[in-house]
């Protein structure tokens, strides 16, 4: 039962559209970031994670699509949830936010 | 945009006040994003920094919070050598102590150590710990306390530091450079602070030891923890769904106990002058929730939640990140991107290698 392959997927093989992601070492950090991703996806019909059991390093996203390869969305919405994070980078760069201590006291932009 | 509104009865409800959405055009979720939402810093010192996230879901927060909890990292220290340890605390709880010290290192300075055995200098660093508690010779004085501070005791003179006991703090930890690290390494290598205590020592009481830091996340151990606190909350919003005005205006302003109200006088050319209550400080509001509720026998107290609505915004977040010291607070906040995005971009490229088939059971 405890593969140690990191990403396995589950599913009916003649029909694309419904897999089962299972994550390792992942949990409601990326569960719940990469489920609300994949609902705001106009392919996604349904989307939901899980973490069946808080001692186990599994999560669970169940994703079910009205038509595209399910495998295709879950990339969608890894790459968008990748492009939110370059983007808020950015933002805070932009900030003059500077990664390091601030020099003296207290700053204020 | 959503809001929650907060009622006197404590049920909270979401209002879905119709979001123009995306029209058909086929844009990507994240270029929606990128086009509404925004990071601004409001305030930043040395400990603390405090920013506005905006425009995204809780979903993107949360995990952003998450990470900074649990899954940045720092260094601390891992493995301790004792080779002399006269000293009440014992060798294990002593190991313990020594492990909670936030370290003044840059976790990126250094590679993971996967194993012990692997240890050399570009992922352990040593700090050593080395010190003998003097016998002090009292001259025979009945009216002298046992614990009398010695004033010319460098040792004794430190806080808690006494003339039979000496105090063994952070700034006895002394970095041991291994290989190149003085080279690579910026600065020396230290303990955020130089006045933790460790342990104290009786008279002719010895501690000798060698203590091994490596990078690790808090999701392993929390003493890898870079923040010592990373919170936020929404954004209240406070709506005067009719004008309060004159005494009632008053009457608001004096109830809420964080003044997030203001009174504006209103200046008419007929009529006396009149006033009237504005919002003016929403991000002082604690929802308290104190101007919605019914109090008997005080003017305007039965019905201020007809005039005041309490609300928060669904994707205003106002963070809040400490830092334990290991890393700079907004670098926190930088890294904690950087992980969510390294997550992404794992998983695509297992998503890839596995090319879509299905796992056998
Ligand atoms: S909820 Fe409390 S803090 Fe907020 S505006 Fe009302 S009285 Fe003031």
């Amino acid at each position: 039962m405890a593969d140690e392959k990191s990403l396995r997927i589950l599913g009916q093989p003649d029909n694309e559209r419904e897999r089962t992601f299972i994550f390792r070492d992942e949990d409601h950090t990326l569960g719940n970031a990469l489920r609300h991703v994949l609902m705001k996806n106009k392919d996604t019909d349904f989307s939901g994670y899980s973490v069946p059991h808080p001692s186990e390093p599994f999560m669970h996203v169940r994703l079910q699509t009205t038509g595209a390869p399910a495998v295709r969305i879950m990339d969608e919405g890894l790459s968008n949830l990748g492009q939110i994070c370059d983007h808020l980078t950015a933002q805070l760069e932009a900030q003059g936010a500077t990664a390091s201590w601030p020099t003296g006291g207290e700053t204020t932009s | 945009m959503d809001f929650f509104e907060l009622r006197e009865t404590g049920v909270h409800e979401e209002f879905r006040a119709d979001e123009a959405e995306e029209p058909a055009g086929r844009r990507s979720y994240a270029e929606v994003i990128a086009a509404r939402s925004r990071i601004e810093v409001t305030r930043s010192t040395m400990e603390e920094v405090e920013f506005d996230l905006v425009g995204v879901d809780v979903s993107i927060a949360n995990a952003l919070r998450r990470i900074m909890l649990a899954e940045v990292p720092t260094m601390a220290i891992e493995s301790v050598y004792i080779e002399e340890n006269t000293g009440v605390v014992q060798d294990e709880v002593l190991a313990h102590r020594l492990g909670l010290i936030p370290l003044r290192v840059d976790p990126n300075d250094f590679e993971e150590l996967l194993d012990p055995e692997d240890a050399t200098d570009v992922n352990t660093i040593v700090f050593g710990l080395e010190v003998k508690a003097p016998i002090n010779i009292v001259a025979p004085n009945a009216r002298r306390r046992i614990d009398d501070p010695v004033e010319d005791d460098e040792v004794a003179r430190r806080p808690g530091g006494h003339k039979h006991t000496t105090v063994v703090t952070t700034k006895d930890l002394k970095w041991l450079p291994q290989g190149d690290q003085e080279t690579f390494l910026p600065e020396p290598a230290r303990p955020v602070h130089d006045d933790i205590l460790i342990t104290k020592l009786r008279p002719g009481q010895a501690i000798g030891l060698e203590a091994h830091g490596c990078k690790g996340i808090a999701k392993d151990h929390a003493k890898f923890s870079p923040v010592a606190t990373a919170s936020y909350r929404m954004l209240p919003r406070i709506d005067l769904v009719k004008p309060v005005e004159g005494d009632r205006a008053t009457a608001l302003k004096n109830r809420c106990p964080l003044d997030v109200f203001d009174i504006e006088d209103i200046v008419s050319d007929d009529g006396p002058p009149a006033s009237r209550a504005v919002v003016a400080r929403p991000r002082d509001c604690t929802m308290c929730r104190e101007c919605i509720r019914r109090i008997d026998d005080v003017p305007f107290g039965d019905d201020m939640a007809d005039y005041v609505k309490l609300k928060r915004h669904a994707d205003f977040f106002l963070f809040k990140v400490e830092t334990a010291g290991q890393l700079a607070p907004l670098r926190i906040v930088h890294d904690a991107i950087a992980i969510l995005k390294a997550k992404c971009d794992k998983w695509r490229t297992e998503l890839e290698l596995s090319g879509g088939s299905l796992s056998l059971d």
